[in-house]
């Protein structure tokens, strides 16, 4: 059960942009499901920490009214940005304090399916546990050494597949300037 | 559940985790955040919630764009035209729209897809034809108001780039925007109108509809087919398109509320804001 969403690889390896466009294409209500499932796999858990943040109370009922709005702005056609979306929905319901905390992971997200999937469950499992080994270790039944060694592997690649597939202009839109390419690296903390 | 965060900041510099993404990991440690619900936990619960809710998105059309060429190839623009095509549309309000209303409460009786690619905005403050034709359509909203039925549905398709607005079209906006002829308007970017790119209708009941035409030429606003046509099958996916295009469309009045981005631009006397909102939702 624990590991029961690893069983679609296609649907978990999936760019982001494709799966947008195909929320917004598919006649097929089932298919749609299992798309919408797949984005909030990929969203809830930072949606649900900038909840936590916020505080409140009611962080997960709060984060499905958030996730609810924002896969309502695909309709017929995929928002062009829908990060930014669903950052604008957030900043609108949560405040810009709580986001601010959050949206590096937020913006992050959209580019780790550009990994190949054997790296890119390490790095949203990393994401996931708000990038504690210890807790992604613990979640991936594996030893801590090893998730260590590929997370920092994920990062290394994530740089230059991003590289490859956006261009910096592209990457600073999709991500408000959050990220850039050099970010990716360990120079900017130098 | 143990909620002690033992990774540290030098660990993940090692990894070479990028500093964007220490300094964050630090910031929820500062705060003291409770450990995150499993992501499947969570994941599930979400998708329980989200289906309650999300199943009435309709699904998109297969196929829509094939299903709506033009009426005809080339309009008409002539006086005894538009006199004909007001006249018919009139008549239809009482023959269709009303007998259409009664029999589906939940529908709008008459819905009406304004593209500013086929009329520009500010057409409707100049053109003689297009006045009149805002005139039947006010007529038309208080008579199904009368009968206490749903009022008609409008659907403003934009216009490709910010920029093919000019100021006499957002000044024509910012008027119809005050003082809606048809309140119940919703926006929506002519990137996400797909099969109605291009296309300007007003479908009234079950099977009638009117299309006006891109101008070929200097002059009134063309409408191709004055005394409409009978066509179930396109006024069925129009409504079909309308009804799936409002699920991400911005609703200009919500509950008798102006639009919070649109009552923001309007509060600014010059249009830079709303060339701004345009701008934001055209994309």
């Amino acid at each position: 059960m624990m590991f029961g969403w690893f069983k679609k690889p296609k649907l978990r390896a999936r760019v982001l942009d494709e799966l947008l466009d195909d929320v917004a294409e598919t006649t097929d209500r089932e298919h749609r499901e299992q798309l919408w499932e797949e984005l909030c796999r990929r969203f809830i858990q930072d949606i649900e920490r900038a909840c936590r943040v916020a505080s409140g109370g009611g962080s997960q009922e709060r984060a499905q009214q958030i996730l609810d709005q924002a896969i309502r702005t695909i309709g017929s056609d995929a928002p062009a940005f829908f990060t930014r979306e669903l950052v604008r929905i957030m900043r609108r319901e949560l405040g810009t304090v709580a986001v601010e905390l959050v949206i590096r992971s937020i913006y992050v997200r959209q580019f780790v399916t550009l990994l190949p999937l054997k790296l890119t469950r390490y790095l949203e499992a990393f994401l996931d546990n708000e990038s504690q080994f210890d807790w992604t270790a613990e979640r991936l039944n594996e030893p801590i050494e090893t998730v260590k060694a590929r997370v920092g592997e994920a990062w290394r690649a994530l740089e230059k597949v991003v590289r490859r597939t956006y261009s910096a202009a592209e990457v600073a839109e999709r991500t408000e300037g959050y990220w850039t390419h050099e970010a990716f690296t360990g120079d900017v903390w130098k | 559940m143990e909620v002690k965060r033992s990774t540290t900041r030098e660990e993940l510099r090692e990894a070479g985790v990028p500093s964007l993404l220490i300094d964050e990991a630090m910031g929820y440690a500062a705060l003291g955040l409770d450990r995150p619900v499993p992501t499947e936990e969570l994941v599930a619960k979400t998708m329980a919630r989200l289906r309650e809710t999300l199943n009435d998105v309709p699904l998109p059309m297969r196929e829509p764009v094939p299903m709506l060429p033009p009426l005809v190839v080339t309009g008409r623009q002539e006086p005894i035209a538009w006199a004909q095509f007001l006249g018919t549309l009139s008549a239809s309000v009482l023959d269709e729209a009303l007998p259409f209303a009664t029999a589906h409460p939940d529908q709008s009786a008459i819905v009406v897809v304004d593209n500013h690619e086929v009329v520009d905005p500010e057409a409707w403050d100049v053109d003689l034809q297009l006045t009149m034709l805002r005139g039947t359509y006010r007529t038309a909203e208080e008579t199904l108001a009368r009968v206490q039925q749903h009022p008609i549905c409008r659907l403003v398709v934009l216009k490709d780039t910010p920029g093919a607005y000019d100021d006499r079209d957002l000044a024509a906006i910012r008027r119809a925007i005050a003082r809606p002829t048809i309140a119940s308007t919703y926006l929506v970017s002519h990137r996400r109108a797909r099969a109605l790119q291009g296309r300007s209708y007003t479908v009234v009941g079950r099977e009638v509809v009117f299309e006006l035409a891109p101008k070929v030429q200097a002059g009134g606003q063309l409408v191709t087919e004055p005394s409409g046509i009978r066509d179930p099958e396109r006024v069925s996916t129009v409504r079909d398109v309308v009804t799936a295009l409002q699920a991400s469309a911005v609703e200009l009045y919500a509950n008798g509320r102006l639009n919070e981005r649109f009552e923001w631009a309007l509060k600014s006397e010059s249009n830079d804001r709303l060339r701004d909102v345009l701008t934001e939702m055209i994309g």
